[in-house]
């Protein structure tokens, strides 16, 4: 019964590769992280943002349809036109995933139900409970492959799920909805025209951009092949192999950020390290303490320097993983050509959706966070961090 | 079934002030003062919190004023709490002094069988080079 | 979790006249459910001198309730809410949680609660079936020792504790005071059955629901105890408080297939025993339950197994005869099965 005031548990992957070795997965990595509501970039030393990396952000589009019926989803003419054929993802909006009932749909063609203990007793579809909760469960998911074979009108299994989401009971949500297109002459606003036509109104939104450049920025130093700090000489082959991906759970290393700055031998900032200072220069905050500030001694790791003109990029908006990976790609041809020693790009996971990577169950306990960061270097390595909360399966 | 479990702390008080005769003040402590010094300090330093959960099981089972010693009884879920207040007590009563804590122990019994064989050692630690049959430390015994 | 809710917003003559202020901040904060709480601290005497019993004109549910006109303006800007009523009494002699039946105003709240002063009562009102919450006096020690087999008797019932928290952030003497009895409550229920209020007089002591979630921490709750103690225990308080208006005892059915007379007519004329081991086995099988997925529930945790209805069949002197089970229950029975999340 004693209090421990514990820090809720968080868990945190770390991945050293190269784009260019014949098992690295960034690319699955970001597929399989279906849906992303933010994507920020850090680029130190550099002027301008090349055109082309930006506009294929912007270019995106998504759309909000509203009181759109779960029976529409599951239509033969709708599955056919849109599920089987290109990718499409869907989720559920305005909906808490740790109170009410949330839908998704994800590429290949997967419902997911997440629906709280009465809706699931009242719909009559079968379901697991969820994982996070194992003696009393609250929440229950359901998956419906919509490409099965059986799952066509006039066999039962159809025929049921289409009576529960009917007469039983008929759910409605509102959805942001983004398709990818199997070619490219068809439109992306082919799904809510056709909702359209049903009689459902859908509204299109753009991704939000800001682009921020920030003078005489402190960052610090980080080798690609030095991810411990310790100043070992690293291997400077492009065809690195893979190194053992280092899960550790935050609550037992603890104390971490003190551990990392009274290192005195260090000679270049750890990727733990590195990953604080991140996260609070993207919060905004002012790395600059000092060791007799009463309010925060956080200050960025050694060593340090001095960037004359950094470039940080927001974009917020429902952000397909296949944009994502485009934008990898331009960002690896700029580094290629740029003088900045690396550059970041870190992706936000919605957090009311019920899944993360791939169909892992995501859970709301004290935060829902679930996010990854890939940092580049010129050389075509890379460092892969992929973080989740409490409520969460540890990414693959 | 709940069972209540306690931990005791035995403390040695040692008084740091002017005023001593011998090896202990005349005049001693009491365990209602040790209970307010070590209550305040829980006070100060965890707050409202810190007395609220102490409220439950917090003690002094036992004061011996000849040697200084002293049981402190805390819930077992808690007794941190009063455990990292002992060592700040300066002052017990008017008394400047301050708590040495010497063992932990779960029960009373267990915390007695160790005070017995703390004194043994001491005693026999202080005694030793010295011929308890030579007639001038008898002298000095009686006198 | 559930949607969070407030189970304590003190409308009785003492508390002001600032309800509407209240309900405003507690919505804002985001609550979803909120209840008007009558406070009557002894309603029902008897006076034995006089040999007349007196009680004290409990006003009506509704007008303790938000206006309508108000609560639709409410609506508009938060969804999903609803308002529910509740009246908490200090029960200081065995014939007031008599006079809890007798009233009829009563009858109109959806909750009752009681505070209980001595061990005795303590676990009179564990044992009872008009009562949803047992509530405790932050403000002064709890009298009394909480004792394990009474907790077990209210758990089973499916009454949950209140542990209010404006007193914490009131007063550091009240904190000092709540602290000490939420731990002497937690010790012995272990964090089951908590249910984290308000009770405040004033808006400002208000606190959304994650804060009440960490606070529930500082009493001694874990963490998954603590969310919970603020959504899903609330509204396991309003499923036990409806069922215990409606219904009296439980029934439960399980459909089960067409049986051949000949069957039927061959088990009747055998001895009651046998009879029983025969419906037992024209019970659907393991197979058919695809209907009933998710409605595996136990008693003593508010659900109730299907291999445990089926045990019952198989005693001789249960309630839950297959004759009896399309009428009420028989008056021994008072337990209320209900669907608890």
């Amino acid at each position: 019964m004693a209090v421990t005031f514990t820090c809720p548990a968080s868990k945190l992957v770390f991945e050293r590769s190269c784009f260019l070795h014949k098992n690295s997965r960034h690319v699955t990595n970001v597929l399989e992280h279906h849906f992303n509501y933010g994507v920020d970039i850090l680029i130190p030393d550099c002027d301008s943002i090349p055109l082309h990396l930006t506009s294929l952000m912007v270019n995106s589009r998504f759309f909000l349809t509203e009181r759109l019926p779960l029976a529409i989803l599951i239509d033969k003419e709708f599955v056919e036109a849109f599920v089987k054929k290109g990718k499409l993802y869907m989720l559920s909006y305005g909906t808490a995933i740790d109170r009410d009932n949330c839908v998704a749909i994800v590429p290949p063609g997967i419902l997911i139900l997440n629906l709280t203990k009465d809706t699931y007793q009242e719909l009559g579809l079968v379901g697991k409970p969820t994982v996070f909760q194992k003696k009393l469960p609250t929440k229950y998911v359901v998956e419906i492959n919509l490409t099965e074979e059986y799952f066509t009108p006039g066999k039962n299994y159809y025929e049921r799920v289409k009576w529960c989401l009917t007469d039983r009971l008929g759910l409605v949500f509102d959805f942001l909805v983004a398709w990818l297109p199997h070619e490219d002459q068809i439109s992306q606003s082919s799904v809510p025209a056709y909702l359209c036509n049903k009689g459902f109104r859908s509204r299109a939104f753009k991704v939000s951009e800001e682009i921020t450049f920030k003078k005489d920025v402190k960052y610090p130093v980080i080798d690609s092949n030095d991810f411990d700090g310790h100043g070992e000489g690293g291997n400077s082959d492009n065809d690195c192999p893979i190194t053992s991906s280092t899960k550790y759970d935050e609550q037992k290393k603890g104390g971490t950020k003190s551990d990392g700055q009274l290192k005195s031998g260090d000679f270049l900032c750890s990727y733990t390290e590195f990953w604080e200072w991140l996260g609070a220069f993207t919060c905004g905050l002012d790395c600059d303490g000092s060791p007799d500030d009463f309010l925060s001694t956080f200050s960025c790791p050694d060593p340090v320097s001095i960037s004359p003109s950094c470039c940080q990029c927001k974009y917020r908006g429902f952000i397909l993983p296949g944009t994502i990976n485009c934008l990898i790609e331009s960002l690896r041809d700029y580094m290629k050509s740029s003088t900045s020693p690396w550059a970041c790009v870190t992706v936000h996971g919605f957090t009311d959706s019920p899944v993360s990577w791939r169909r892992n169950e995501h859970g709301h306990h004290k935060g829902g966070e679930n996010l990854y960061t890939f940092v580049l270097f010129p050389s075509e390595d890379y460092w892969l961090y992929m973080a989740v909360g409490t409520h969460d399966i540890c990414p693959p | 079934m709940v069972r209540l479990k306690n931990r005791y702390y035995l403390c040695e008080i040692i008084p740091t002030g002017e005023k001593k005769q011998g090896t202990h003040l005349v005049g001693g402590f009491t365990e209602r003062l040790v209970f307010k010094a070590v209550q305040k300090e829980v006070q100060d330093l965890h707050g409202d919190y810190g007395q609220g959960v102490l409220m439950g099981s917090f003690s002094v089972s036992y004061l011996n004023p000849d040697t200084n010693m002293v049981m402190i009884r805390a819930g077992r879920d808690y007794h941190r709490l009063v455990g990292s207040a002992l060592p700040l007590v300066k002052k017990i009563g008017h008394q400047e002094a301050f708590l040495r804590t010497i063992h932990l122990g779960g029960t009373i019994r267990s915390c007695q069988k160790f005070l017995i064989k703390h004194n043994k050692q001491f005693v026999k630690s202080a005694t030793e080079g010295v011929d308890v049959a030579d007639p001038e430390v008898k002298e000095q015994g009686n006198g | 979790m559930a949607h969070p809710c407030e189970l304590n917003i003190l409308c009785d003559k003492n508390s002001g006249n600032n309800v509407e202020d209240r309900v405003k901040m507690a919505l804002s904060l985001g609550y979803e459910v909120i209840v008007m709480n009558n406070f009557i601290p002894e309603f029902y005497t008897k006076k034995k001198k006089k040999g007349q019993e007196k009680t004290v004109p409990v006003p009506e549910a509704s007008e303790i309730k938000i206006p309508e006109h108000i609560w639709k303006e409410f609506k508009k800007r938060y969804k999903n809410i609803q308002q529910c009523t509740r009246f908490t009494t200090v029960i200081t002699d065995a014939a007031q949680m008599h006079g809890l039946t007798k009233q009829k105003e009563l009858k109109g709240y959806d909750i009752t609660a009681v505070q209980p002063t001595t061990e005795k009562l303590f676990h009179n009102c564990c044992t009872s079936d008009d009562v949803d919450i047992i509530t405790f006096d932050m403000t002064e020690k709890i009298p009394f020792k909480i004792k394990r087999p009474s907790i077990n008797k209210a758990l089973e019932m499916g009454i949950h504790f209140e542990l209010t928290y404006s007193p914490a952030i009131r007063d550091p003497t009240l904190r000092k005071h709540s602290i000490r009895n939420a731990i002497k409550i937690l010790t012995v229920c272990k964090g089951k059955n908590v249910v984290l209020s308000s009770g405040c007089e004033r808006a400002v002591e208000l606190r959304g629901p994650s804060d009440v979630a960490n606070l529930g921490i500082l009493f001694g709750l874990n963490e998954a105890q603590a969310k919970e103690a603020v959504s899903s225990r609330c509204r396991a308080v309003l499923l036990h408080a409806e069922a215990r208006k409606t219904i009296r005892g439980t029934a439960v059915m399980k459909v089960t297939p067409v049986v051949d007379i000949s069957q039927k007519l061959q088990s009747s004329t055998e001895s009651q025993k046998n009879s029983l081991q025969t419906t037992s086995e024209l019970m659907p099988d393991e197979s058919d339950k695809s209907d009933c997925n998710g409605l595996k529930e136990d008693r003593r945790t508010g659900n109730v197994s299907e291999s445990s209805f089926r045990k019952r069949l198989h005693e001789k002197d249960t309630d839950f005869q297959f004759e009896d089970t399309v009428s009420s229950v028989s008056k021994k029975s008072k337990t209320v099965n209900v669907v608890d999340s």
